[in-house]
């Protein structure tokens, strides 16, 4: 059979953690660990960024993979492009490099939730995401792409409000994008309990939820593709 | 999505910026030209590309996309998702 080639890109929401302690997640745990040994034979090249926009993930992999061709790509990026926050990343650095009492003032309150609430500042506009997934999409035409869903729990609303409806937008674009290749995840976390307790990131559970569920696609995708008939 | 109509015009349009700029000829132009397969795509010629393009298209490319312009794949990528909005 072909040797496949994979390529995973995520957010840290991909990665292993190490906090909470009670819902710690080794690498071996992660979904794209999980993943690799189901395939053993398979080529994974993975990279995976903590709050990371997908446009710099998307070029890393685009300036440097263009023309590697992979079989499959999965994805696990876009709630840092769409979730709210207080003020805009140019602000954040102004907040940051300036002294005095009301910066400090500022800067206190960057991941305060009324604030949150009231600005609604998300860091990548529904356009320009979707320009980035299209031209990713363009770019790697050969692949077959398997996005997960833009998940969180919704406790994560008090957190930072706004966010919940704003991922269903985005999810919106990815399927505009990506048609069957957005793979819902959203529900199956929940009724696994798959979130940890900041309601973003995934505990064991949700990354065998993920892995399970992509397993599931990659076979058939395989079965469909490269197997003999 | 249905990019597939635009790709050929698209396709044309640059590859004749390109091999203008380049003084070449425009079935030189691939998918893997890159600047640094292809004599004369260095420096200033380059940057002309990335003005011409943003004025045929009449689009400007946010500063991380074009840095990421080794080939004509990602520049023609790039180009069908800024006229695609």
């Amino acid at each position: 059979m072909k040797k496949i080639k994979i390529m995973v890109l995520t957010d840290s929401t991909g990665n292993p953690r190490s906090f909470p302690i009670e819902e710690a997640v080794s690498l071996d745990e992660s979904h794209p660990y999980l993943l690799r040994e189901e395939y053993p034979d398979a080529i994974f090249w993975q990279l995976s960024y903590g709050n990371m926009e997908a446009q710099n993930i998307i070029n890393s992999a685009a300036g440097y993979l263009n023309d590697w061709n992979p079989d499959i790509i999965i994805v696990q990026l876009g709630i840092i492009d769409c979730r709210t926050e207080a003020f805009t990343e140019f602000q954040k650095l102004i907040i940051a490099k300036f002294l005095g009492p009301f910066f400090r003032f500022l800067g206190k309150h960057t991941y305060n939730p009324r604030l949150i609430k009231y600005r609604k500042i998300s860091r990548v506009s529904k356009v320009k995401f979707k320009k980035i997934i299209t031209k990713f999409n363009i770019i790697f035409n050969n692949s077959k792409f398997f996005w997960l869903e833009v998940s969180v729990h919704p406790d994560y609303e008090s957190a930072r409000p706004g966010t919940y409806s704003r991922v269903k937008d985005y999810n919106k674009i990815i399927a505009d994008v990506f048609g069957d290749g957005l793979v819902k995840i959203q529900s199956k976390l929940l009724d696994n309990h798959g979130f940890n307790n900041d309601n973003l990131h995934l505990n064991k559970v949700g990354h065998k939820v993920i892995a399970d569920e992509l397993k599931f696609l990659i076979d058939k995708h395989i079965r469909a593709n490269y197997e003999k008939k | 999505m249905n990019l597939e109509k635009n790709h050929g015009d698209v396709d044309y349009r640059i590859k004749s910026i390109i091999a203008r700029i380049l003084k070449t000829n425009i079935t030189d132009i691939n998918d893997t030209s890159s600047p640094r397969s292809t004599p004369g795509w260095v420096g200033l010629n380059h940057r002309a590309i990335i003005s011409s393009l943003e004025e045929e298209f009449n689009i400007q490319f946010d500063l991380a996309d074009a840095e990421i312009f080794v080939n004509y794949k990602i520049i023609k990528a790039t180009v069908l998702s800024y006229i695609e909005e």
